[in-house]
């Protein structure tokens, strides 16, 4: 495994989505308070009472006079407004409901617990233990139940006997104004097992028995099986810190009870700072209701100031991202699917589909405030399943043998500039630069050459990103070290890369070369071609989307920004570019391996800044993914144009154009520049429709293995017919069976159908 | 394969230990087959003799122990050093222990809403409880236990008791399993709570919560009514009909009493092929005499038995029933099946020569679809049979199915079979012990293997259930 | 025993035998697994056909089922 159980856990704990809310943690009861807010706002009383029911013992008498520490950590509080009135909604939901839920009685336990005090710590820790099954007994010298509560203006008599009655419901044995002793309990063989001494009854006595002051975590005292709380000498002691003493000493009654460590996971006890987050930066101010009546709310106004709640969680990576919206999870729970992919459920792994959809453009760790790396987890799983033979074959196999061409003779070149012998800077554009726009491709390296003085080379060729995105960690390692050799038969140059992934690719992987951007070069260069942009009538602002590829690359950017305005476009910034800015769906290979997800990253991204204005890319990928949902435009047709042709208005070339693209653009360069012909073969003339073409790109069937298949069954003999005079053949290539119906047509053939399969036929198997 | 099984045979009648039944010491103890059948045999110089039958395969050859443990690639492990004279005082698991956690239980409550005769676990209603017997761990107890066992290596979790669907806070239990990393959670249940609440089993999986073993003996009313008190059969329909909307999966676990439900063992099964894929699995436990019965060897039922009787009731072929590879070959036997079109159990086609060195998945009924699967061979197999049994997938072109059919088929239509033979102090031996997989946690964290944990005296003294390790008087 | 259904086959012949394809048993493996399935073929040179409907269908299900295990 690429990690054990801890580092996963600690890589869990980065995600706070399940953190609890900030008023939740904030409330030393941890009373569900967004619930209960989200009942309130939608008008359930009886609902919101039932949360409170559950999270608060006696809530008539907490509801009154709790002084709600939750409050101040409201994220609604401040410029947003202001807190929400806990307390008002509270009493108003207790004022429409009776009781919703009552906690059952547990069966009986061993242990005897005597409760000295009758305030309110002394009673909630006496219904906790009760309620549990301990027989509980609580002595008071007051002649009733409520302590310093009796001092309020009115007193809550009616609560007070109700949470009496509770009590006794509960088996609480209750032994009241009769005047206490507490050398009665302290003596050597007690009857009780563990004690509880409310020092607001006891504020006196409590020094005199010399058990010291209670441990601020477990309220012991010094005296085992004794603990104490619910005031301190000299402070202003809240009521609802009386509760959580009454709460906390039972806690620590009941494990030491059960011979439990006292101490053990405790620091959620009690009031804490949360760590989730929420981004509030888009909230809109919402002003606290004034209720009519200053003691209590009605049934709209107590609805209207729920609804003021902003329901805070996080998810802030999730609203962003494809991935993790369509697979509906969050890094936490899909960390661990991702993790417990090697466990086989009912046969099968179950999440294979889901590593392999992730773009790994890391969208999600900028955006996360603890920078939770979800795409090195989902590339180290990729990795682990080659290690182990467990990686599908068909999830990147399409784009693997596009490396692999890259880096075949077809279409790989590395040179010194034509009549030089050395070189200081060496042009990488990239494979599918050279495949999508390969005119320009040629122009910017010959533009290079005149600008730049001491040699430009020129490599063509595929980085490895495939590769690695692949998690095929030993083909990326050999294509890496074939490309620094090469790089450093040339005399180590400076890469001049026109790729951001490349770019990337190499500054983390080839540590010794120098590299730096064709924008960076272009954008320091004394001028710029700038073709005439009123002339050819294109004056619209432009928005711009950087590539994900670039969001840690800002000289990239910025060198990018700089050329527009020398080029004097316009451009419209938006929310999710630079360091946000979304994948086009094809990094991490996730258009090979999942491409309905794909095309919907595509459409997300370009949609971030609607369709008024023309769209500005500088990955040669990120234009052809966008160009499907509306005209996009690569940097380098504008700054380069071929002719007068709206760049923005060229469709996708498609997988098959860009595969043939590179070979051409090798054979023209090799004659043009370097004045080397090498044998063309004559290239079978095929015949296909828009609607076939489509097809065969949504198959990711590339006309060139469509002339594979035909040149051998033709050229075999071997082939079906029909009475309509198609053709139908079938060829294995590589590791897919292609097939083609076609017939004969003119100095070609037409294409009528294709389709493959991996399964091996009989006649295949050798 | 004869001087194989000999070497086998000669190692498996070598000494080995176990305790007196009436002392708990321990003492050497040795089998002897009279017949076909395998006895263990011990003697207790305060107590006397004893004898228990542990595998009566009789006439049939073919399951006579020397052969299964052939089938089992069984090896002696190495002569113990003088340390394991401690075993089975000391688990805890003890060094000598020789397999590692794949299944781990909590005992969450020893409430429960059944009083059964044949109870292993001395579980009680909650109204007889005295204060001692409702001690129920606490969630940080729970979490604690958790903790322990990760710290030994992690394994599949069940949840038992009692009838753990007493405790109000199952689903938190079950849940903060589901936090602390535990992939498979399992329930041990009666399945009154999952009959009486459509909700309950929805609830249960929200949490995290991934299969139900749901006690089923039968499907008669005589049984229910002589092994659990009541007639049970429709709460069992219910419980599974819940389970089934829940996305529970299901093993029907039932405990076989000679005399009782063994000639309904054929119905369980079909009862069980008729509910897939909710129902994963059958698994088969021949009672055990823990607690305050009297040994009685007409009352056991022994492993080749019940092949015996799978044979007798069923067209299943006992050959597909396979010894473990985790625990010792003498604790159990387990086979995948697919159910064909008419509810009738076929055997899952497996390469020969994949031999998966644990295979717990049977115990916990998701069956390994092993990379090697020769669908063509299973076909031939059973060639004659298979035209008639399979009917058309789609009736709209009265296509036939083929062999993609049959495998895209596969995904909900497996069955597992299997059955374990728990130890008693009768039948104890302490290699199997040392063998065992699953392990309970003590509520002080310490984990016992499962036989050692519910093992008691002849008096129903436990060795470690509850507050005395029985350590020999 | 056929795995789909003849009549969408559009009357393919062998082109090279010149004769109509017959179903026959044909022997298909991937990732270790082999099935059998009813293919049309030249009964003359063994070329054996997968239709569109199969090579997009089942067999795909199939493919990946085998990817998944």
């Amino acid at each position: 495994m690429p990690m054990n159980q801890e580092q996963l856990r600690e890589l869990e704990a980065l995600c706070v989505q399940e953190e609890a809310p900030f008023c939740v943690a904030a409330c030393p009861l941890h009373l569900d308070v967004r619930g209960f807010m989200k009942c309130c706002a939608a008008g359930k009383w009886h609902e919101a009472r039932k949360i409170l029911d559950r999270g608060l013992p006696f809530p008539e008498i907490i509801s009154r006079f709790c002084d709600a520490p939750c409050r101040p950590a409201c994220k609604r509080g401040g410029p947003l407004g202001g807190a929400l009135n806990i307390g008002l909604l509270e009493r108003f939901c207790l004022s429409q409901t009776k009781s919703a839920w009552k906690a059952p009685k547990l069966p009986a336990r061993k242990g005897k617990i005597a409760i000295l005090g009758g305030g309110l710590s002394a009673m909630v820790a006496a219904v906790e233990l009760s309620r549990k099954g301990f027989s509980t007994c609580l002595f008071t010298a007051r002649p009733s139940l409520g302590g310093r509560l009796l001092d309020a203006e009115p007193p809550p008599l009616a609560a007070l006997e109700q949470a009496a009655a509770t009590l006794v419901g509960y088996g609480l044995e209750i032994v009241a104004g009769q005047p206490l002793e507490l050398a009665v309990f302290t003596e050597e063989s007690p009857a009780f097992d563990a004690f509880y001494l409310d020092l607001e009854e006891f504020a006196e006595a409590a020094p005199t028995c010399g058990f010291g002051e209670p441990v601020a975590l477990t309220l012991a005292l010094s005296r085992p099986g004794w603990f104490a709380g619910g005031q301190a000498k000299d402070r202003r002691f809240p009521v609802i810190q009386q509760a959580e003493d009454g709460r906390r000493a039972a806690v620590s009654i009941e494990r030491v009870l059960q011979n439990a460590s006292l101490t053990a996971e405790r620091a959620k006890e009690g009031g804490y700072r949360s760590r989730l987050y929420t981004d509030i930066s888009h909230i809109q101010p919402s002003g606290p209701i004034i209720p009519a009546n200053p003691d209590r709310y009605t049934a709209e106004e107590a609805q209207a100031e729920a609804q003021r709640c902003l329901q805070c969680q996080c998810l802030e990576c999730v609203k962003e991202c494809v991935f993790l919206r369509q697979f509906k999870e969050y890094p936490k729970t899909m960390a661990r699917k991702i993790f417990n992919t090697e466990t086989i459920v009912q046969g099968t792994r179950s999440a294979n589909k889901m590593i392999n959809s992730c773009s790994l453009c890391g969208q999600c760790a900028t955006i996360c405030p603890n920078r939770f790396p979800l795409a090195e987890t989902c590339l180290a799983m990729r990795q682990e399943m080659v290690r182990n033979g467990h990686m599908p074959p068909s999830a990147h196999e399409f784009a693997l043998d596009d490396m692999a061409f890259s880096h075949s003779d077809a279409c790989r070149l590395a040179r010194h500039q034509p009549g030089k012998t050395t070189s200081r800077f060496l042009f990488y554009p990239g494979c599918q630069l050279a495949g999508s726009s390969p005119w320009q491709t040629q122009a910017v390296y010959q533009f290079l050459g005149e600008k730049l003085t001491g040699g430009v080379g020129l490599m063509l060729d595929c980085c490895g990103a495939p590769a690695r995105w692949a998690g095929q960690a030993e083909l990326f390692q050999q294509s890496l070290k074939r490309l620094a050799a090469e790089i450093r038969a040339l005399g180590a140059p400076e890469l001049i890369c026109a790729c951001a992934t490349c770019g990337k690719l190499f500054r983390e992987f080839l540590p010794e070369t120098k590299v730096t951007s064709l924008w960076q070069t272009l954008d320091e260069l004394p001028e710029t071609p700038l073709p005439p942009l009123q002339s050819s009538g294109l004056s619209r602002t432009f928005a711009l989307h950087d590539p994900c590829a670039a969001r840690h690359q800002p000289e990239m950017r910025g060198a990018v920004r700089s050329l527009c305005a020398k080029l004097g476009l316009t451009l419209e910034e938006h929310d999710c570019s630079g360091e946000r800015a979304d994948c086009c769906g094809y990094g991490g290979l996730m258009s090979c391996a999942n491409p309905p997800l794909a095309e919907q990253a595509a459409a997300v991204k370009r949609r971030r800044q609607g369709d008024k204005s023309t769209h500005i890319v500088y990955c040669a990928m990120c234009r052809d993914s966008l160009a499907a949902h509306g005209p996009t435009g690569h940097l380098l047709e504008y700054l380069f144009p071929q002719n007068t042709d709206d760049p923005a208005a060229r469709p996708n070339p498609g997988y098959s154009a860009r595969h043939e693209n590179r070979a051409r653009l090798k054979t023209r360069l090799l004659r043009e520049l370097w004045r080397e012909d090498r044998p063309e073969e004559t290239t079978m003339v095929l015949f296909v429709s828009e609607e076939i073409r489509a097809q065969l790109e949504a198959r990711h069937i590339l006309e060139e293995d469509v002339r594979r298949v035909l040149a051998d069954a033709e050229g075999k003999n071997r082939y079906l017919k029909n009475e309509a005079g198609h053709r139908l053949a079938g060829l294995r290539l590589r590791r897919v069976t292609y097939w083609v119906e076609y017939q004969p047509e003119g100095q070609g053939f037409r294409i009528h159908n294709a389709y493959s399969h991996r399964m091996i036929l009989p006649e295949e198997q050798q | 394969m004869t001087d194989a099984c000999n070497a086998q045979e000669k190692a498996m009648f070598a000494a080995t230990a176990s305790l007196c039944p009436i002392c708990l010491r321990r003492i050497d103890a040795f089998y002897q087959e009279r017949r076909g059948n395998l006895f263990l045999v011990k003697n207790c110089p305060e107590h006397g003799s004893f004898r228990a039958p542990v595998w009566r395969a009789g006439s049939r050859r073919q399951w006579s122990m020397a052969n299964w443990l052939h089938r089992a690639g069984y090896q002696k492990p190495p002569k113990q050093d003088a340390r394991a004279d401690d075993c089975p005082f000391a688990c805890g698991l003890c060094q000598e222990h020789q397999q590692r956690t794949c299944t781990a239980l909590i005992e969450v409550t020893k409430r429960c809403d059944l009083a059964c005769p044949v109870c292993y676990a001395d579980a009680c209603l909650p109204r007889q409880a005295g204060p001692e017997q409702a001690d129920e761990p606490s969630l940080a107890r729970i979490a604690f236990l958790y903790d322990r066992i990760i710290a030994a290596g992690r394994g599949n979790i069940q949840l038992s008791g009692g009838e753990p669907t007493m405790r109000r806070d199952l689903a938190e239990i079950i849940a903060l399993g589901r936090d602390k990393g535990f992939s498979f959670i399992q329930l041990n249940s009666n399945g009154l709570r999952l009959a009486a609440d459509p909700a309950y089993g929805r609830e249960l999986r929200r949490a995290g919560l991934s299969s139900v073993f749901l006690q089923f003996d039968g499907v008669s009313a005589a049984t229910h009514l002589a092994l659990r008190g009541r007639d049970l059969r429709r709460v069992k329909k219910r419980a599974i009909e819940h389970c089934a909307e829940a996305g529970l999966g299901v093993v029907l676990t039932a405990t076989l009493v000679p005399g009782v439900n063994t000639c309904e063992i054929g119905d369980i099964i079909r009862y069980a092929a008729a509910l897939v894929p909710t129902v994963r699995g059958v698994h088969f436990q021949p009672r055990s005499l823990f607690g305050r019965y009297p040994a009685d060897d007409r009352r056991r039922l022994t492993l080749p038995e019940l092949l015996a009787f799978i044979e007798a009731q069923t067209p299943i072929a006992a050959e597909h029933l396979k010894p473990p590879g985790c625990e010792h070959p003498l604790c159990s036997f387990h086979g995948g099946f697919i159910i064909d079109n008419n509810g009738l159990p076929q055997p899952f086609p497996e390469h020969e020569s994949m031999n998966a060195p644990c295979r717990c998945d049977a115990a916990t009924a998701t069956p390994l679809v092993n990379t090697i699967i020769d669908v063509r061979a299973a076909r031939d197999r059973s060639v004659a049979t298979t035209a008639r049994l399979w009917s058309p997938i789609n009736t709209a072109a009265a296509q036939q199915p083929d062999d993609f059919d049959r495998i895209l088929a596969l995904k909900n239509r497996q069955l597992s079979i299997s059955a374990m033979a728990f130890q008693d102090v009768w039948n104890l031996d302490l290699e199997r012990l040392r063998r065992c997989c699953i392990h309970v946690a003590a509520p002080d964290g310490r984990l016992i293997p499962f036989c050692a944990w519910n093992l008691t005296a002849q008096d129903g003294r436990p060795l470690y259930r509850g507050a005395s390790a029985g350590r020999p008087i | 025993m056929s795995g789909f259904s003849f009549i969408a086959e559009k009357g393919w012949r062998c082109a090279a035998c010149d004769l109509a394809l017959e179903p026959r048993p044909v022997q298909i493996n991937y990732l270790h697994s082999v099935f059998t399935v009813e293919l049309l073929t030249c009964p003359g040179c063994g070329f054996a056909l997968v239709p569109e409907e199969l090579a997009t269908g089942k067999m795909l299900e199939v493919e990946q089922l085998l990817e998944d295990k």
